[in-house]
């Protein structure tokens, strides 16, 4: 089975180039969990 | 002939005067060189006596235009010359099932927002920044705007946001604002739709001065 593919325009050089999503820019793309303003602010969590 | 006057009477449109030429030897007339200029350029005041700077107008320029297509759209490789960004999505089609419009920059999830739509309130709070609800993936006559303002400081962990649009089915335009959390400079935009890959429309990305 095939990934979708994802669009990728270099705004620097111009070039656009069409391809397969990587399973890891799928898993970035469909990543929606929230986070809260303290976890935004410290995303390393040091505070 | 008295000082001050120019030495030489017949001066061609576009003549470049140096200081002897003008009698000037103390050098007390600054002259307007064009030197280090490029087309389209202005001159700016660098302070009495000081030489003019050339600068770009100050403006909205088109960085970029990119037909919407498959999955996912990344807009990478986002100059650092400008103040603000300002993204125009117009006409979202996708082939499948109408779906809200996620927008990750530099493929984060670092939005805190709030905004309305008609009478309905809405706020997301890290996650990408999203219509609240679907856009209709067979009419064309929809959109958003986002500006991004002080994109390229790495000083401040959040950075000013404007996002606003229109989706079709029924008519309701939405407004928002917040910020969105991150200490790095934006270089990358990546545009999705939930309800399934892109057929048509565009993305135009500006650079405000």
């Amino acid at each position: 089975m095939t990934n979708p593919i994802g669009r990728f325009h270099n705004i620097e050089t111009g070039e656009i180039v069409d391809r397969e999503l990587t399973d890891a820019e799928i898993a970035d793309l469909y990543d929606v969990t929230s986070k809260t303003t303290t976890e935004l602010n410290d995303p390393a969590g040091n505070k | 002939m008295a000082t001050g006057f120019p030495t030489k009477a017949n001066w061609s449109a576009g003549d470049l005067l140096t200081s002897s030429q003008m009698d000037d030897l103390a050098a007390t007339v600054n002259t307007l060189s064009t030197a280090s200029s490029t087309s389209g350029q202005v001159a700016t005041s660098a302070g009495a006596n000081a030489a003019v700077t050339w600068t770009d107008m100050p403006g909205m320029t088109l960085i970029s235009t990119t037909s919407l297509s498959g999955a996912s759209v990344t807009l990478s490789s986002i100059p650092q010359t400008y103040k603000k960004l300002i993204l125009f999505v117009k006409n979202p089609i996708n082939a499948t099932a109408s779906g809200a419009l996620n927008i990750k920059l530099n493929n984060g999830s670092g939005a805190f927002i709030s905004g309305t739509y008609l009478s309905t309130n809405f706020s997301y709070v890290g996650s990408p920044i999203k219509t609240p609800a679907n856009y209709t993936n067979t009419n064309a006559d929809q959109g958003f705007w986002l500006e991004i303002d002080d994109y390229t400081n790495t000083s401040g962990n959040i950075k000013p946001i404007l996002f606003y649009g229109f989706w079709t089915a029924p008519d309701t335009p939405f407004n928002s604002a917040g910020m969105w959390y991150g200490s790095s400079a934006i270089t990358s935009i990546v545009i999705s739709n939930t309800g399934g890959n892109f057929t048509s429309g565009t993305a135009l990305l500006y650079g405000v001065r």
